[in-house]
C-alpha cells in the first residue's frame, strides 16, 4: 500500500508544481499556507473516510480531499441487493435469466453448462461479486496478449483508434471476471459517460487521450482512490481541458457534469477561478499561467481563489455524490420515470459512496437492476457476453472492425464530446447495424477449424465446440427431442431461456419430415446421418448439425431479447 | 447599451415572462387541439430542419455592432484573417456573400433577434437544456418533441396515417424532436433513419449466396430458385414465416418497430438512392458530407411527397462550441451557406421552392467576447435563417437589430434585440412548425402564447 499510496501522492505533487496552483481556498478543508500535500483528517465533504483512523487511508489527503477509500461492504448498501438467498429462491428460468442479466452487463459470459453449474452452487450471486474484489489475472500475460501483432493487428495509423481497440481486445482476452476485469469494467463505464469520455471525434482531442483517460481510470481504481480525488485529478488534465477549452466552458461544464448545477450566474466565478488556465492552439497543450486569480470567489458555500480551489472544492462540494449518481443512475435505467430514478439515486446517496464501486457494484447487483429493469443492452454487453458463450474466435482485425460497428450503430465508445447520451440508440438506422453485425458477424458466423490463418475471413466466428454434442442433450434415436434439445441449448445459451413451443414446433416443422411412419431429421439436417466412411460421415454430421444451429441463431438474431435486458417478471 | 434601450428591452422581456403560466404541455389531450385540415392541405409544406449543435454564434449572419464589439472584446477580433461587412452587415468570409444572394433573390428570412428572455431570467445557457427546449417547443421539458406532437395530431386527424410512407426521416439519429410523450407512439409515425449516402443496411444479407437449407425441397425446384431477385428469384417462405413468428414475440416497443420497418425501407432506400440531382451548373453542391445530407433531403422530399419533416444536424462540417479557435468557425459558415445556397438552386430546379422549407438554427447563439482562447462562450441570442417555402412563407429579408450590451464583467459581452425591434423567443420557432402543419392553437403544445414568425402569411 505504501508504495501506491507514494505513487499517487507523488503524482499530485507533481501536478501541483505544474499547475503554480495551492493556496487559494480560505473556508473548510482548504488550508491557506499549505501548498503541499498535508496530512490529517478531512473535515468536510471531501470523502468521509470510511476507514478507522489508523487506517493510512484517513491520512491521505490535500486541503479536505481525500485520496483513497476502501469500498464499501455490501452490506452498507441502502439500494436493496439480490443475495444468494433470493436468487435460489427463484425459478430455475429465472435464476439463468438474472445470471445472464448480471453477466452480461460485466461483458462476460460462460458456457451454458458452465453457468449452470456456477448457478447450481447456490452461492452464484456471492461468488461473482466476491470475485470482483480478488486479482486472479496474469496481467503480464495479458497485456502482452493483446498486443500480440499476430493475434490482434497492431495498426500504426492513428485512423484506426489503435488505443480503443487495445481496451476492447482486453474485455474478450480476459479469461477470467476478476478485480483487474472489474476496474477495466468501471473505468471504460466511465468513459463512456459525459463525466469522462475522451471525446475523440473533437478536432482538439488526439489518439492518446483515449488511453492515457481510461488508462489513468484503471490506475488510479487499482489503488483505491477515491471517485473525488479521481475526478479532481481528472478535470486538471490536459485530456479535459481538449474537451472543454476555455475558462468559462470548462468551469460551466464541470459544474454541469458532475454537480448538474447549470445555474449560469455560477458560470463567470467559475471562469474567474480558471482565468490563467487554457488550451493553447500549438500542440492542443493545457497551459496555466501565473496570472492567477487573487480576488475571492463565493462558490460551494465557501471561498476559493484559483482553478485548483474550483476543482478541489468541486468534488469535496455535497452535490458532487448526488450528481455523479444521477449520472449512472440515468445510465443504467434509462427507461424509469424520473421519480423512479431519484428514488434508486436517493438510496444509493444516503449509503454514502465514496468509490465508483461503490455506486456501480451497488447498482449492478441490486434487485432494482436485476429483477426489475428493462433496457436496451448495449453492443458491447451483447458481443463480449456471446464471444464466451459461443467460443468466438477473432481473426486479427475482429476487434477493430467491432469498434467500426459500434460508429455505425452510434454506440461508438468514447467518441463522442457528451458521452453516449443515449447508451443504444433505437432509431432504425442505428438498430439497423447493430442487428446486422450480430447477425453476420456474430452469430451466423461460423469459424473455420481448418484454417489457421489469422488474417482469414473465414478464421473468426464460434468453433464447432460452442455445438459439440457434449453440450446439449440428445438422443440419436429421436430425432425430434434431440432437434429439441438443441434448439433448448441455443435459445438457453443465448437468451437464457427455452424456446416457446411455437418456435420448437416452427423448426419442427422445416426440419423433421415423417417417413416410414417415424419422424426424422429432412436429410439436410440429419445430424445423426451414417456413412460407411467415418470421415465423410463426421463432416455430413457436421453440416447438417451446422444448418440447424444457423437457422436457429438466425431466427434468436430477430427477436428484441438479444439486444435488450429484459424485466425478470 | 444605453440605459433607455435596456429599460425598453426589460419591459418586452417582462412582458414575455408575465405571458400565462405554462400550461402542461406534456401529456396534451387531442380534444384540445383546433386542427385545420384545410390549411395542411393548402400548405403542403415540407421541412428541412437543420440543426447546429453547439450553439452556433450569429455573428455570420450579423456583424452590425463590430466594431464596439471589438472596442470591448477581450480578444481582438483581428484575430480572424478579415472580417468583412456586406451590404446587409453579414459577415462575407463566412458565408456573408452567400447570404446576400440568397437574400436578393427573395429565397431567406434572416432572423437575428431570436433570444430568450425567459433563459435570461432563469440564469440558463446549457446546452442540454436549451436544446431539449427548442426540440420540445417548450420550455416545459416533460412535454414530447415537436415531431412526434406534429406527427400524433397529424395521425388523429387523419391527415396522415398507416398508409403514409416515412413521414419523418431523420439523417441525425433521433433527438428531442422525436421524444416520446407517455403514451406509446404508433410505429409508423416514428421517424426513420437514414444516412446521407442511402447506405442500406436493412437488406438481410447471408454469407453464402443462398442459404439453401432454408428453402423446402418444393421451393428449391421452382423454376426461378438459382435466380437473382431482379429476375424471379425469392425469398424462402422459412425467412418470411421466421420474422413473422419472432415479431409475434417481440414485445411492444422500439426494437420491434425497427423490425417492422425493415422490409419496407430496405426497398425505400433502394427507391430513393435511384434519384438523380438535377445539373445545378454554377451552383453545385460542394463536395462534404453535410452537402450529401442536404441533397439527399431534397431527393427525398422531392421523390416522396408523404415525408413531411426532415431533421438533420451539421455534420462533416464540425459542431458549433466554438469556445476555441473560432477562426475554423468562418470556414464552417462558408460551407454551410455555399451549401444551402445550392440547395435553394436545388429546389428550384425541382419545381420545389414553394412547398419545401429549411429552417437553420442552433440551442443559443454566443457570447461575442472573444475570449482567452480565441473563443466564444455560450451566449442567449441567435440568427434563424428560414428558406424556400415560398407558398406559405412571405420571405422579410433581414429581420432585427441588435446592440451589444457591455457589462463590464470579465467575458460577459453580449448582443440583445434592441429596443422595438422584432424579437422572439426560440419557442416561437415550435409555434410556426405547429402552424404550418394546421395546428391552429399552439399554445396548448408550446405551453404559451409564443407567436408565430411574421413570414407566416
Amino acid at each position: 500500500m505504501q508504495t501506491r499510496f507514494l505513487k499517487y501522492l507523488s503524482a499530485l505533487a507533481l501536478t501541483f508544481l505544474l499547475l503554480g496552483c495551492g493556496g487559494g481556498a480560505t473556508s473548510s478543508g482548504a488550508n491557506n499556507n499549505s501548498e503541499t500535500v498535508s496530512s490529517g483528517n478531512s473535515n468536510n465533504g471531501g470523502g468521509n473516510s470510511n476507514n478507522t483512523a489508523n487506517d493510512e487511508f484517513s491520512k491521505t489527503e490535500y486541503k479536505g480531499l481525500v485520496f483513497y477509500h476502501k469500498n464499501l461492504p455490501s452490506s452498507n448498501y441502502k439500494l436493496e441487493q439480490i443475495d444468494n438467498s433470493t436468487f435460489n429462491s427463484l425459478s430455475d428460468a429465472k435464476k439463468l435469466q438474472v445470471a445472464n442479466k448480471l453477466l452480461n452487463t460485466l461483458y462476460f459470459g460462460y458456457p451454458l453448462k458452465e453457468l449452470k453449474e456456477k448457478i447450481e452452487s447456490g452461492t452464484f450471486i456471492s461468488d461473482i461479486q466476491n470475485g470482483l474484489s480478488v486479482d486472479n489475472t496474469d496481467k503480464e500475460w495479458l497485456e502482452n496478449y493483446i498486443l500480440n501483432d499476430d493475434i490482434f493487428k497492431q495498426y500504426t495509423s492513428t485512423y484506426y483508434l489503435p488505443q480503443l481497440n487495445t481496451i476492447l481486445a482486453r474485455f474478450y482476452a480476459a479469461k477470467k471476471l476478476d478485480k483487474y476485469f472489474y476496474e477495466n469494467w468501471v473505468a471504460y463505464t466511465l468513459t463512456q459517460t459525459i463525466m469522462f469520455s475522451p471525446a475523440y471525434e473533437l478536432t482538439n482531442t488526439h489518439t492518446p487521450n483515449i488511453a492515457t483517460v481510461y488508462n489513468n481510470l484503471v490506475d488510479m481504481l487499482e489503488v483505491d482512490s477515491g471517485m473525488r480525488f479521481i475526478t479532481y485529478v481528472h478535470m486538471m488534465s490536459e485530456d479535459n481541458w481538449r474537451r472543454f477549452r476555455s475558462p468559462e466552458d470548462n468551469g460551466r461544464e464541470m459544474l454541469e457534469i458532475y454537480l448538474q448545477d447549470d445555474n449560469d450566474s455560477h458560470v463567470p466565478l467559475a471562469g474567474q477561478a480558471l482565468k490563467n488556465w487554457s488550451l493553447n492552439a500549438d500542440g492542443d497543450t493545457l497551459e496555466v499561467g501565473l496570472n492567477k486569480n487573487t480576488k475571492p470567489i463565493k462558490l460551494f458555500g465557501t471561498t476559493i481563489y484559483t482553478g485548483e480551489d474550483f476543482y478541489r472544492e468541486l468534488v469535496k462540494s455535497s452535490a458532487f455524490t448526488r450528481g455523479v449518481t444521477n449520472r449512472l443512475v440515468d445510465f443504467f435505467f434509462p427507461n424509469k420515470t424520473a421519480k423512479e430514478k431519484a428514488n434508486i439515486a436517493n438510496k444509493i446517496v444516503s449509503s454514502k459512496p465514496e468509490t465508483w464501486q461503490d455506486i456501480l457494484t451497488q447498482i449492478v447487483f441490486s434487485k432494482e437492476y436485476l429483477l426489475n429493469n428493462n433496457r436496451a443492452q448495449s453492443a458491447e454487453e451483447t458481443f463480449f457476453s456471446l464471444a464466451k458463450k459461443m467460443d468466438y474466435r477473432v481473426k486479427r482485425s475482429s476487434i477493430s472492425r467491432f469498434r467500426q460497428a459500434l460508429d455505425s450503430m452510434h454506440q461508438a465508445a468514447m467518441k463522442y464530446k457528451l458521452g453516449k447520451i443515449e447508451r443504444v440508440p433505437l432509431d432504425t438506422l442505428s438498430f439497423a447495424y447493430y442487428h446486422k453485425y450480430i447477425r453476420m458477424s456474430v452469430l451466423l458466423k461460423h469459424a473455420d477449424a481448418t484454417q489457421t490463418d489469422h488474417d482469414s475471413w473465414n478464421y473468426s466466428g464460434w468453433q464447432d465446440s460452442f455445438v459439440d454434442f457434449n453440450k446439449f442433450t440428445y438422443d440419436s434415436r429421436d430425432d425430434v427431442a434431440s432437434l429439441k434439445g438443441l434448439v433448448n441449448y441455443l435459445f438457453e445459451t443465448i437468451l437464457g431461456r427455452d424456446a416457446k413451443d411455437d418456435e420448437q414446433q416452427f423448426f419442427k416443422n422445416h426440419m423433421i419430415e415423417q417417413r416410414d411412419g417415424k419422424e426424422l431429421f429432412k436429410s439436410e439436417f440429419n445430424m445423426f446421418i451414417t456413412r460407411d466412411d467415418p470421415q465423410d460421415e463426421e463432416k455430413r454430421r457436421r453440416d447438417n448439425k451446422y444448418h440447424i444451429v444457423i437457422s436457429v441463431l438466425d431466427y434468436i438474431s430477430r427477436l428484441s431479447e438479444t439486444y435488450s435486458q429484459m424485466e425478470v417478471k | 447599451m444605453k440605459r433607455r434601450d435596456f429599460i425598453k428591452l426589460s419591459t418586452l422581456a417582462y412582458s414575455a415572462l408575465m405571458l400565462p403560466n405554462f400550461l402542461q404541455a406534456k401529456e396534451f389531450n387531442e380534444s384540445d387541439i383546433n386542427f385545420s385540415k384545410a390549411t395542411f392541405d393548402n400548405n403542403g409544406a415540407q421541412t428541412i430542419i437543420i440543426n447546429m449543435y453547439g450553439g452556433a454564434s450569429q455573428l455570420s449572419g450579423n456583424i452590425t455592432n463590430i466594431d464596439e464589439i471589438e472596442k470591448n472584446s477581450q480578444n481582438s477580433y483581428s484575430y480572424f484573417r478579415s472580417v468583412t461587412k456586406t451590404k446587409n452587415g453579414c459577415w462575407k468570409e463566412a458565408g456573408g456573400d452567400y447570404m446576400e444572394k440568397l437574400l436578393a433573390d427573395g429565397d431567406m428570412t434572416l432572423y437575428r433577434c431570436c433570444y430568450s428572455a425567459i433563459r435570461e431570467k432563469n440564469n440558463n445557457k446549457s446546452h442540454g437544456l436549451c436544446t431539449e427546449q427548442n426540440q420540445k417547443g417548450s420550455f416545459d421539458t416533460n412535454g414530447g418533441g415537436i415531431i412526434t406532437n406534429i406527427a400524433e395530431i397529424l395521425d388523429t386527424h387523419g391527415a396522415i396515417g398507416s398508409n403514409t410512407v416515412m413521414p419523418f426521416v431523420t439523417l441525425d439519429g433521433e433527438s428531442n424532436f422525436y421524444a416520446s410523450l407517455n403514451r406509446p407512439l404508433k410505429s409508423y409515425l416514428k421517424a426513420t433513419a437514414i444516412d446521407e449516402n442511402l447506405d442500406n443496411p436493412y437488406k438481410r444479407e447471408r454469407w453464402s449466396v443462398r442459404e439453401w437449407f432454408y428453402y423446402t425441397r418444393k421451393e428449391r425446384e421452382h423454376e426461378h430458385y438459382n435466380d437473382t431477385d431482379e429476375n424471379g428469384g425469392f425469398d424462402p417462405k422459412f425467412s418470411i414465416d421466421m420474422d413473422a413468428l419472432a415479431q409475434k414475440h417481440n414485445p411492444n416497443g422500439e426494437i420491434k418497430d425497427d423490425f417492422a420497418k425493415r422490409a419496407e425501407l430496405e426497398h425505400f432506400i433502394d427507391e430513393i438512392a435511384k434519384g438523380e440531382t438535377p445539373d445545378l451548373g454554377d451552383n453545385a453542391y460542394p463536395d462534404n458530407k453535410f452537402s450529401r445530407k442536404i441533397k439527399t433531403a431534397i431527393k427525398l422530399l422531392d421523390k416522396n411527397p408523404d415525408t413531411k419533416i426532415v431533421t438533420l444536424g451539421t455534420g462533416g462540417l464540425g459542431g458549433w462550441d466554438d469556445h476555441s479557435n473560432a477562426r475554423d468557425y468562418v470556414d464552417r459558415m462558408e460551407a454551410l451557406f455555399a451549401t444551402l445556397h445550392s440547395a435553394m438552386a436545388h429546389l428550384k430546379a425541382i419545381d420545389k421552392e414553394g412547398k419545401i422549407n429549411i429552417m437553420v438554427f442552433a440551442e443559443f447563439g454566443r457570447n461575442v467576447n472573444l475570449n482567452s482562447a480565441n473563443g466564444w462562450d455560450h451566449g442567449n441570442l441567435q440568427n434563424l435563417y428560414v428558406l424556400g417555402g415560398k407558398d406559405y412563407f412571405n420571405h422579410k429579408g433581414i429581420v432585427g437589430e441588435t446592440v451589444v450590451d457591455v457589462t463590464g464583467k470579465l467575458n460577459r459581452l453580449w448582443l440583445k434585440p434592441k429596443a422595438g425591434t422584432y424579437w422572439f423567443e426560440p419557442i416561437n420557432i415550435a409555434s410556426t412548425l405547429y402552424k404550418l402543419y394546421g395546428i391552429e392553437n399552439p399554445e396548448v403544445l408550446t405551453g404559451g402564447n409564443f407567436k408565430t414568425l411574421n413570414i407566416l402569411a
